[in-house]
């Protein structure tokens, strides 16, 4: 039988993690009034999603860092989110079976 | 909405997008010249469907949602669908991954499962797993949740505009499913489009791939052999790529805060933790971009 304690800590996390989707829309009104604030909003997200992206990439192997640069290229020039996806899979995959890394 | 009023960063910039970035939406006409020609943009779902003409919120007095039509919000649920299906067969390999990793860590199969279908983001259950322990670490499991997560608040904040004209319970139920990948999939979408129904035909074609390919994970945990398992951990981190590349190619602001913050996570990171470096990247990020604004700008 589940544990409830694990119940319990799966729905907490799940409320956590619905309260942070709800949160800019909440907020919204207050951020509203600071005009400075308001016009970074296109740009920080995508910081955030960076700040994830970055670190990781350092870590990486020679292999996944060229898998990284390859799909960021591809998608740059092609648009194409899948070709993109399954060449920077490919080339991770290969690398790991090929070179160990 | 005031939101939507001025400023170089502003959703409403969106509305005509430059040609030369990637988009997600149809780009309209201009209010009021029905007979402007339309370009789609090569994500858009809308390319193929010339003389899909809807009304516009005319008045701005949000009247979009009132007069939306059942069919309509359908077709625009699918249409979120559409633009986000290719990311959808990666989030069935990394819903595999994550069930893959559950049953390795103890979990039992049903937190796992339960912890897919609720919590629906892989940067908060990742991590779950490897505090998962006995007793269960409650507070840091939830903590590190909310850590990870904090980029939604963001995301909210930038797709909240587009959100005002709906009702609250239309806004809170489709943000329900918003992840990285719905972000850059609606911020730049048509306002004339139901935008919490985009938003969630966008979610749940990461959703169901999640839930199936974490059902999957646990039921056949021996699919796939334990080096492609140990690359495919990766996999993870090429999605992202997309992303980032999407959102770099279809800023209209300087980029150079992306960069600063790149630099900065990687700086950081190591020593203070995933969760908190991208909080101090996007400050620094943010730094960046009010100082381009201002160098944009010139001497006053």
């Amino acid at each position: 039988m589940t544990d409830p304690m694990g119940i319990v800590t799966v729905l907490a996390m799940a409320a956590v993690v619905y309260g942070t989707r709800i949160s800019g829309l909440l907020l919204a009104p207050l951020i509203n009034r600071f005009t400075g604030v308001r016009d970074l909003l296109e740009i920080l997200p995508g910081c955030a999603l960076i700040a994830v992206l970055a670190p990781a990439v350092a870590r990486g192997t020679p292999g996944e860092i060229l898998a990284v640069l390859v799909t960021a290229l591809v998608y740059w020039v092609t648009g194409k989110t899948l070709v993109s996806l399954a060449l920077g899979l490919a080339l991770v995959l290969a690398s790991a079976h090929l070179i160990g890394g | 909405m005031a939101f939507l009023s001025g400023g170089p960063f502003n959703g409403a910039h969106a509305v005509h997008p430059r040609p030369d970035r990637p988009t997600f939406h149809r780009p309209c006409p201009p209010r009021g010249r029905a007979d402007a020609p339309r370009k789609g943009g090569p994500f858009s779902p809308w390319n193929e469907r010339e003389g899909d003409e809807r009304e516009g919120d005319e008045d701005g007095d949000g009247d979009i949602a009132m007069g939306m039509s059942g069919n309509r919000i359908l077709r625009d649920m699918s249409a979120g669908v559409a633009v986000t299906r290719s990311f959808g067969i990666a989030a069935l390999l990394f819903g595999l991954l994550f069930g893959v990793a559950a049953a390795g860590s103890g979990m039992p199969s049903g937190l796992a499962v339960l912890m897919s279908a609720t919590v629906f983001a892989g940067s908060a259950q990742f991590p779950a797993l490897t505090l998962w322990a006995d007793p269960i670490p409650i507070g840091a499991i939830v903590l590190a949740a909310g850590f990870a997560t904090s980029r939604h608040l963001l995301m909210g904040l930038s797709l909240a505009p587009q959100f005002a004209p709906y009702p609250w319970p239309v806004r809170l139920s489709a943000i329900a499913v918003l992840t990285d990948v719905n972000w850059v999939a609606t911020r730049n979408i048509d306002p004339d489009i139901h935008v919490p129904a985009f938003l969630a035909g966008s979610g749940l074609a990461m959703y169901v791939p999640w839930l199936a390919g974490t059902l999957l994970g646990i039921a056949i945990p021996d699919l796939i052999d334990p080096v492609s398992l140990a690359a495919l951990s990766f996999g993870g981190v090429v999605f992202v790529t997309v992303l980032v590349t999407m959102v770099a190619k279809s800023v209209t602001g300087p980029r150079s805060p992306l960069i600063v913050a790149g630099l900065v996570s990687v700086a950081v990171t190591p020593t203070i933790g995933p969760s908190l470096g991208v909080i101090v990247s996007v400050l620094a990020g943010a730094v960046a971009a009010i100082l381009a604004r201002r160098l944009a700008r010139g001497p006053a």
